[in-house]
């Protein structure tokens, strides 16, 4: 029996825990944001510039690397690619956890960030009532744009820009339903009538403001030109040009309102915030009635605001897009990378069984923070999302379908979502489990604890020979010596052990396909002060749900999707207390991301340079 | 594709074209200004890549003379490249290449960042990632060369056209799969979509022949007007610099296209390559699950429009990662494993295992796929005449692998195949080994070695179910064919007219042909995550490659 082995040792920086000054809903004042180069961040210096020397700034990696190693299979085995958790934290000392140190102020983003492509769909159906091009195949309106970016338009981006308004605007007039979106009256009658009241209106709506009188008038010039268009084609060109305003394009912060040393959001700048970071798409009538009234300077208001878009079925797909940067489910990652097994060995395994799996952990998710699910009921939930291809492999009897169904699950088998399918089989070789890839994932994505990169020099190794009766066995003897020993014996290996009760398939398993009885039982290393001996799966969740350093990670990935931008010390203050929150036993998921929104970097600004 | 439908193409387009093919519109001031002074002006010369990832079976992909003349009968005769046969007169394969940050066992000759991520982000830049432990996010510290090109050969001055079929697999989470870069440290995600290609050329058909006293110029020129108003509105706010750069790069943009192009870039030119009811075909059911199978032609000749159009003169065709052929078979079923983990040998992203049964030929079938492929885009490209030669002609067309072997991830050895001679400033017909036989650079004298090593990926789960060993695969020992993909770059950019100032390092402006390139041309001094001073060790092009060195 051969094992060829990947193994990794992990860096070593430095890292440290530490109190926070500024809280939610405080009153710090700050001094000025760090240079965060995030995705939506103005960091990126230099323009053209020859190619020589190292050039560029590069800021901040936050979360995505640590580290991830193969494990000994006993067939098909193993080793990661360099190796890689999915996710993790990056900077700390091995074994320390991913805690950045509370800084005052607001960290930089840009003014103008570009829509996303999903939002530009979302938007375009919100406001016009269209989510199909018939003059592209009925694809998607962002199916003619270029796929996101933070940096500068090119030409064929801009191009791509035009041709989608071009194409809306003509499906908008080609309807009377969709015009009627647009335009409330008769362009063929009192026309600049007509027109003036369309700008205003719709302009308020796609703006996301009311536009100046300038404004109006400089989309007017359509109406006298020469030759001169009918009414109708001189209102299909106005709809036209909105489309390819940068002011609706973009999604721009000017308010020039000084708070201290940071900028005041106005009212509607923090309505499009909101809508845009819980619905993706532009505000709705009672957002926009809001922000005229200028009724969303208190954080009392927002507040309200933000709770009343998080029970709105439009917060779905926030819910499933921070589940998957949350668990960092992403292209090359094991979850969509390992998504295939041995069907003859595991029979309950099809390779229809994937698809289902996964679409489970997205609804689970989304129960949970759209439902009043708490952070401890990610690990103990036993809410299942079952269909026929994977009801074999959770055992379960019933009559299902391809569509899922809800069910209750084995509270003591199936607690929370590292219990389950779409979890356990990805996060498994193809005929094997992954007690490395397991335990990686749970040491560093769920509780943030750095082990840090593989070296490569200690990639190649094989596990001595022996008879090995279980895949633990088999991993023990691998790593038993240094280096590979107190980094695997200790932060990695120990969570993947309890695990075990799981085969490479996701079903629960006593005895290990090599014949011994499953060994569940690990001394698990949960942060600094606190490694346990855990006997269960149903253990060591039970431990993960009330973990500070797990619930520091999770409020950390929270304000790294909410905000766009790595993690860093002034959103570290944000974290901190909502950390601090997610240990209170009645607080909700739904609660924790209303409650972001009462940072002062939620309602403010700062400049870069 | 065949001989028969080229020969019949080309006999096709050139009729189409007529006299006004001979007579290229002149687009970029450097021609304007030549018209002016009575000079000739030469036809544009074009940098157009195709990269593919996950290397090859090198074995069955390199001919056995590494350093001579190949006729047609030569490629006849090879496993892989047999479909390139028809050009073999056109084309150059360059030996003896090593392309910068190779990941290895041990940390030996690079970064240790990730496989994919630093090949990836180094290829084109030939500079370091950062951060060093960001095995999914890390960037390159400096912009890739088809940016670099760009900005200087492109008529308007703009980007490149980065195309990535298939869809946009990287993103500011993952790079994995990134080899464009825009700035430092920032991915460019060019585009993907068929149809906003399409629709960017369409635009510019009869621009200035029609008549401006119309409704639709009118309007057209009228919403200008109001972006720009827009536009102009937003950049009176106090911004960082940053944002205030993306607002006149924007407004640049409004100019740029309201620009003329070439006279042959007219609709019935482009329905005579490829009609909008393909495109809309083609762009039906994109992203990363798409058939590209349904989806290269018409890339290929959105390609060759963006060329007749002269839209572009740096455009980058990429094929997708972890990309399932399932439109190949192997033993009567679909191919089920994608391209990565069929790399590896193992069906997984995982490193050692056994092999996939059939894997060898799995991979054979996708490299012959894509030779297939790059004979496709050869064929459009040298059926249009331009002037007294073909738009392959004019062009450096050439097809660039991520690594060597797939399941070795080794760099050095690289296999690379150019197309077109760049208006005669490249030799063709011929392999050339830019190493000598002494393991040093050809420039420095000795023997070109015409019995290069062709790598070892057969020596790897040939037999079907042993195991896979990575260090088996490569091209042994690593200090073979390890001359640095720099200089090739050097050479392509003098090619196309770039310019360096007087470091030897492109920039917009300069007077001096281009010498140096990337932040290190050695990749052990990529080791310890590109700290180390920046340093080209051996600067200038292969004058070896030259026909006029």
């Amino acid at each position: 029996m051969h094992y060829v082995m990947r193994l990794g040792l992990v860096g070593f920086l430095g890292a440290s825990l530490a109190a926070c000054n500024g809280k939610i809903g405080g009153a710090s004042s700050g001094s000025g944001g760090s240079n965060n180069s995030g995705s939506g961040g103005s960091g990126n210096n230099g323009s053209g510039g020859s190619n020589n020397g190292s050039g560029g700034s590069n800021n901040g990696s936050g979360g995505g690397s640590g580290n991830n190693n193969g494990s000994g299979g006993s067939n098909n085995g193993s080793g990661g690619d360099g190796s890689n958790t999915d996710g993790g934290v990056s900077s700390g000392q091995v074994g320390t956890t991913n805690v950045i140190t509370c800084a005052n102020g607001i960290a930089n983003t840009s003014q103008i960030p570009r829509m996303t492509d999903a939002q530009y769909d979302n938007v375009i159906n919100d406001l016009l009532g269209v989510s199909a091009l018939s003059a592209n195949s009925n694809q998607p309106p962002s199916a003619m744009l270029s796929p996101d970016s933070s940096g500068s338009l090119d030409d064929i981006g801009w191009t791509g820009y035009q041709n989608a308004a071009s194409m809306i605007a003509a499906q908008v007039f080609a309807s009377t339903t969709t015009k009627a979106n647009f335009m409330s009256c008769d362009p063929t009658t009192n026309t600049t009538t007509c027109l003036t009241n369309t700008i205003q209106t719709f302009g308020r709506k796609a703006f996301r403001r009311a536009l100046t009188t300038t404004e109006v008038t400089s989309f007017m010039r359509l109406n006298s030109l020469t030759p001169a268009g009918t009414g109708p084609q001189v209102a299909q060109a106005i709809l036209q040009a909105f489309l390819e305003s940068p002011s609706f394009i973009t999604l721009p912060e000017l308010s020039q309102t000084k708070s201290g040393s940071n900028y005041q959001l106005n009212s509607n700048e923090i309505a499009t915030r909101l809508s845009f970071l819980f619905w993706n798409s532009v505000p709705d009538a009672t957002l926009n009635t809001a922000a005229d009234n200028n009724q969303l300077t208190t954080k009392a208001q927002i507040l309200a605001q933000a709770q009343r878009l998080l029970q709105s079925t439009k917060a779905q797909s926030m819910s499933q897009s921070f589940a998957q940067y949350y668990l960092a489910i992403m292209n090359g990652s094991h979850w969509t990378n390992n998504t295939t097994h041995d069907s003859t060995k595991y029979p309950a395994w099809a390779t229809t069984s994937y698809s289902p799996a996964m679409a489970e952990i997205n609804s689970f998710f989304q129960n949970i923070t759209l439902n009043g699910g708490k952070f401890s009921d990610i690990f103990l939930s036993n809410v299942g999302y079952v269909t026929k291809d994977t009801a074999p492999l959770y055992g379960v009897s019933g009559t299902f379908t391809s569509t899922p169904s809800q069910v209750t699950l084995d509270a003591t088998q199936r607690p929370g979502f590292l219990t389950r399918v779409g979890f356990l089989s990805t996060f498994s070789h193809y005929d094997v489990t992954s007690p490395i890839f397991r335990g990686a994932f749970i040491s560093g994505r769920v509780l943030g604890i750095n082990p840090g990169t593989p070296n490569p020099a200690f990639l190649n190794m094989t596990p001595p020979a022996g008879n090995y009766t279980t895949e633990r066995q088999a991993i023990e003897a691998l790593v038993m010596n240094q280096p590979c020993s107190s980094c695997h014996g200790t932060y990695i290996n120990p969570a993947g052990f309890v695990l075990e009760h799981y085969n490479s398939v996701g079903s629960w398993q006593d005895t290990d396909p090599l014949g011994g009885s499953i060994d569940g039982t690990a001394d698990v290393y949960f942060n600094a002060n606190d490694t346990k001996t855990i006997s269960s799966p149903k253990d060591m969740m039970t431990e993960l749900s009330t973990l500070q350093n797990a619930q520091y990670t999770y409020a950390q990935n929270w304000v790294a999707f909410a905000t766009t931008r790595n993690a860093n010390a002034n959103d570290a203050c944000t974290v901190d207390t909502l950390t601090s929150n997610l240990a209170k036993s009645s607080y909700t998921i739904a609660n924790m991301m209303a409650d972001y929104t009462q940072a002062d970097s939620f309602s403010q600004r700062t400049q870069g340079n | 594709m065949n001989s028969k439908t080229f020969i019949n193409r080309r006999k096709f387009l050139r009729g189409l074209g007529g006299a006004a093919v001979a007579a290229p519109f002149l687009a970029s001031v450097a021609e304007q200004e030549a018209k002016a002074q009575g000079m000739t002006p030469s036809d544009p010369k074009r940098l157009i890549v195709f990269f593919t990832h996950y290397g090859c079976l090198t074995d069955r992909w390199f001919p056995k003379l590494s350093h001579g003349n190949l006729a047609t009968s030569d490629y006849m005769a090879m496993d892989t490249l047999k479909p390139m046969a028809p050009y073999a007169a056109k084309l150059l394969m360059v030996r003896g290449i090593r392309s910068m940050n190779e990941w290895s066992f041990g940390g030996t000759m690079g970064q240790t960042t990730d496989p994919h991520t630093q090949p990836c982000g180094s290829y084109f830049t030939c500079q370091p990632v950062t951060p060093d432990n960001g095995k999914f996010t890390a960037t390159p510290t400096g912009r890739s060369l088809d940016h670099v090109v760009a900005e200087q050969i492109n008529p308007s001055g703009g980007g490149p056209l980065f195309v990535q079929i298939g869809g946009n697999f990287s993103s500011t989470s993952n790079t994995q799969a990134a080899i464009s870069f825009d700035q430092p440290n920032n991915l460019f995600p060019g585009v993907s979509s068929p149809m906003q290609i399409y629709s960017s050329l369409t635009n510019l058909f009869g621009k200035g022949s029609t008549s401006s006293d119309t409704w639709a110029n009118a309007s057209g020129s009228s919403i200008v007007d109001i972006i720009s108003d827009d536009l102009g509105t937003l950049q009176k706010v106090n911004m960082s610099g940053s944002d205030q750069k993306k607002l006149s790069d924007w407004k640049d943009l409004l100019h740029q296209t309201s620009g003329t192009m070439s006279a042959m870039c007219t609709q019935s030119v482009a329905d005579g390559i490829v009609t909008s009811s393909a495109v809309k075909t083609a762009s039906t059911g994109g992203g990363l699950s798409a058939d590209i199978s349904k989806i290269v032609d018409v890339m290929y000749d959105l390609a060759l429009l963006t060329c007749i159009c002269d839209s572009n003169r740096a455009i980058f065709l990429k094929m997708p990662p972890n990309y399932v052929f399932s439109f190949l078979s192997y033993n009567g079923s679909p191919f089920t494993i994608e391209s990565h983990s069929l790399s590896h040998r193992i069906g997984n992203a995982n490193m050692g295992g056994m092999c996939v049964s059939g894997v060898m030929d799995m991979l054979h079938m996708i490299d012959q796929w894509y030779a297939q492929q790059f004979a496709n885009l050869v064929g459009k490209l040298d059926g249009f005449m331009e002037g007294t030669g073909t738009v392959l002609d004019n062009s450096a067309t050439v097809w660039f692998q991520e690594m060597s072997d797939g399941d070795s991830h080794n760099l050095n050895n690289l296999p690379i195949l150019q197309a077109g001679s760049c208006g005669g400033y490249f030799k063709t017909g011929q392999a050339i080994d830019v190493e000598n036989t002494s393991g040093k650079g050809s420039d420095t004298g000795g023997t070109p070695n015409t019995a290069l090593s062709v790598g070892n990926s057969d020596g790897d789960c040939v037999n079907g179910s042993t195991l896979s060993n990575l260090d088996s695969a490569g091209t042994t020992p690593s200090t073979v064919a390890t001359q640095p993909i720099n200089k090739y770059f050097c050479n392509l950019m003098n090619a196309v007219g770039v310019k360096a100032d007087s470091t030897g390092f492109p920039v917009k402006g300069g007077t001096q042909a281009v010498t140096h390139y990337g932040k290190y041309d050695d990749s052990t001094l990529f080791k310890g995550g590109g700290t180390a001073a920046a340093q080209i060790k051996d600067p200038g092009e292969y004058k070896i490659l030259k026909v006029n060195p």
